[in-house]
């Protein structure tokens, strides 16, 4: 596959053969040949082929292998004549990260860490299996779909502030539940307030360092200070309203005369009623994912409640921002000097929309949308702001996380779990898991090195370093 | 050809490569590779048997459909599968009994998880010897 390079760390794949847009990735030099690049790419260039894409199939720095669509990737489409691909979301719909500030510092936090790990093991559930936090009816699961995070504010779990704090404020527009199957609210049913399985977790962690200091403060944070990541997204009720509409939309496209590279890109387009109830269907799965982290949250006020003593308002236990990676969204971009709708696909990449737009909560439009980049479990993961470059070129978009450098199966041959376990525990981290040999899966070399991907957005300015944070405990799913 | 399965290296997710002489054993033993990703079974106590019939547009799209029910029989219906027989199966038709033990979440021991069966680089195909199926799994 051609590939030139445009700039410092922007490269083109130039428009071939089917593809209606050209492909962009935005990577760092050192990063851009490493395992399975070509694939990688040649999965920007099938996206690119899609009807109605404009501008670029869009891929971040931390670009790697998926199905279908590559992870890292971003592509918009026209709202009139374009598609949506269930597969340009995933399987885990509106999997994101959320962070979480408090009052706490570093050394009040570490003489009760152990005790702390223990506690939130107990309250937050990993693995995959039907154990949430929560229980609940299937009428009250429905009324979830429909309205988020939002459902739980009744019921103690959630606030207002919370609320204000989550992209699309927790409660995706458009959520009809009769567009969901009884199969994907029977496997998400027992599943809200839990973390699952994979690359999710929860991570006890410290700000050890703020490159931006008025950004910091609005967001609430400063140097020192304890915060907890937690990655978690739509568990098995997303995975099944993938699952469904992936399975639906392969005849669909073939219908509609759509000629796909690989059927993992089966869409619809979005007049159709496939597409229409895709999206609902996916709102549903993104209000269970915006609840199940808030309900994670809430767990997480309880075991800082038990071990400290005091309330969580007294504590300081606040979310700072909650952001999806896998979703689709209608958003109105500006395209040749024209604002105009689009669908934006998302798949392993973060809305980062910039100072003064007014999707940004109130208290953080001066200075941008916080982004969240969580790092592999031994180094370091980021607090950034969106920017207004990132809305220029990349429809407000930036990366997502560290990105896979082995495979799950290359990782375990490197090291094992129990080996994994005693070096993190050397560097005075606390590690909690479910099964020890998924750790070697998550292990921090089987990752790039975050600081590399987060270097490069920063430096084309598609987000703007606000905060470094280490890790002090992790719990794996 | 004999039957049996290996997991292939795929970046962020998990490749299985599937053979076996007749193209219902390849379904059969698909099944074994997707719990051997799911959940270990205890080996003891009564099974619970479930029927099922599924449809799709094409044989391939089939097996990646029979391993997304069977996950969702994980999930939502709390069963270990330890028994596939598949006892008809057409271009587009399948008829299967599976079997398996009820969920103890306090005693099976959960291998990782899979999120679903996905259609990239899927087939199912015919060879000399026997059939070979490649399903790439999200995990």
């Amino acid at each position: 596959m051609r590939v030139e390079r445009r700039d410092e760390f922007v490269y083109e794949i130039p428009r071939e053969g089917p593809m209606r847009v050209p492909g962009r990735v935005y990577a760092h030099p050192g990063l851009f040949m490493q395992a399975g690049h070509e694939e990688a790419l040649q999965q920007v260039a099938n996206v690119a082929t899609l009807p109605g894409i404009l501008r670029a199939s869009i891929a971040m720095p931390d670009i790697h292998w998926g199905y279908g669509f590559p992870i890292g990737g971003v592509a918009a489409m026209d709202a009139a004549d374009g598609v949506v691909s269930p597969g340009g979301v995933g399987f885990d719909i509106n999997c994101g990260v959320r962070l979480v500030r408090t009052g706490l510092g570093v050394d009040e936090a570490k003489p009760r860490l152990d005790a702390l790990m223990h506690q939130l093991m107990r309250g937050v559930p990993q693995g995959t299996g039907p154990h949430g936090a929560l229980e609940l009816r299937e009428s009250e699961l429905k009324r979830l779909c429909e309205e988020g995070a939002a459902f739980l504010v009744r019921r103690g779990c959630a606030t207002g502030d919370d609320l204000a704090h989550t992209e699309e404020g927790g409660s995706m527009s458009g959520a009809d539940v009769s567009a969901v199957s009884g199969k994907a609210l029977a496997r998400g049913r027992g599943q809200v307030g839990s973390l699952g399985s994979g690359n999710h977790f929860l991570e006890l962690q410290v700000v050890d360092r703020v490159l931006d200091q008025r950004a910091a403060a609005a967001f609430g944070v400063g140097a020192g200070q304890v915060a907890v990541m937690i990655h978690s997204g739509s568990r098995g009720l997303g995975h099944q309203v993938c699952t469904d509409y992936v399975g639906r939309m392969a005849g669909a496209a073939a219908r509609a005369g759509i000629d796909l590279p690989d059927r993992q890109l089966a869409c619809a387009p979005l007049d159709s009623a496939e597409a229409r109830e895709y999206l609902a269907a996916m709102a549903c799965a993104c209000n269970f994912a915006f609840a199940n982290r808030q309900m994670i949250m809430h767990q997480v006020r309880g075991a800082f409640e038990q071990v400290f003593r005091r309330s969580w308002e007294r504590l300081g236990v606040e979310l700072v921002y909650d952001v999806a990676h896998n979703i689709a969204k209608r958003e109105v971009h500006p395209v040749d000097g024209e604002e105009r709708a689009v669908l934006v696909h998302r798949k392993g990449a973060t809305r980062a929309f910039g100072p003064g737009d007014p999707d940004v909560p109130a208290g953080y439009r001066e200075v941008g949308q916080p982004v969240i980049i969580p790092g592999d479990m031994g180094r370091e993961s980021w607090l950034l702001a969106g920017t207004e470059t990132a809305r220029r070129e990349t429809w407000g978009s930036t990366c997502h996380g560290a990105g896979r450098l082995l495979s799950r199966h290359a990782a375990r041959k490197v090291r094992s779990g129990a080996e994994v376990r005693r070096e993190l525990e050397g560097a005075g981290i606390v590690v909690k898991c479910a099964s020890t040999g998924s750790l070697a899966e998550e292990a921090p070399f089987a990752y790039k090195d975050v600081a590399d991907i987060v270097g490069v957005v920063d430096a084309v300015g598609l987000a703007r370093k606000v905060a470094r944070l280490r890790p002090l405990g992790v719990l794996k799913g | 050809m004999s039957l049996g399965f290996e997991l292939v290296d795929h970046t962020a997710d998990i490749g299985v490569r599937v053979w076996g002489p007749t193209a219902a054993e390849v379904f059969e033993e698909a099944g074994r590779a997707l719990f051997s990703l799911v959940c270990d079974p205890l080996r003891e106590g009564e099974l619970e048997e479930v029927e099922l019939e599924l449809e799709a547009e094409a044989a391939d799209l089939l097996l990646a459909a029979w391993l997304n029910e069977l996950l969702y029989l994980f999930e939502a219906r709390q069963l270990v599968l330890t028994e596939f027989e598949v006892r008809e199966l057409g271009e587009r038709r399948l008829r299967a009994r599976v079997a398996g033990e009820p969920l103890d979440v306090g005693r099976h021991i959960m291998c990782g998880g899979v999120k679903a069966a996905t259609l990239h680089e899927l087939r199912l195909e015919q060879r000399s010897a026997g059939w070979e199926g490649f399903v790439v799994l999200d995990v």
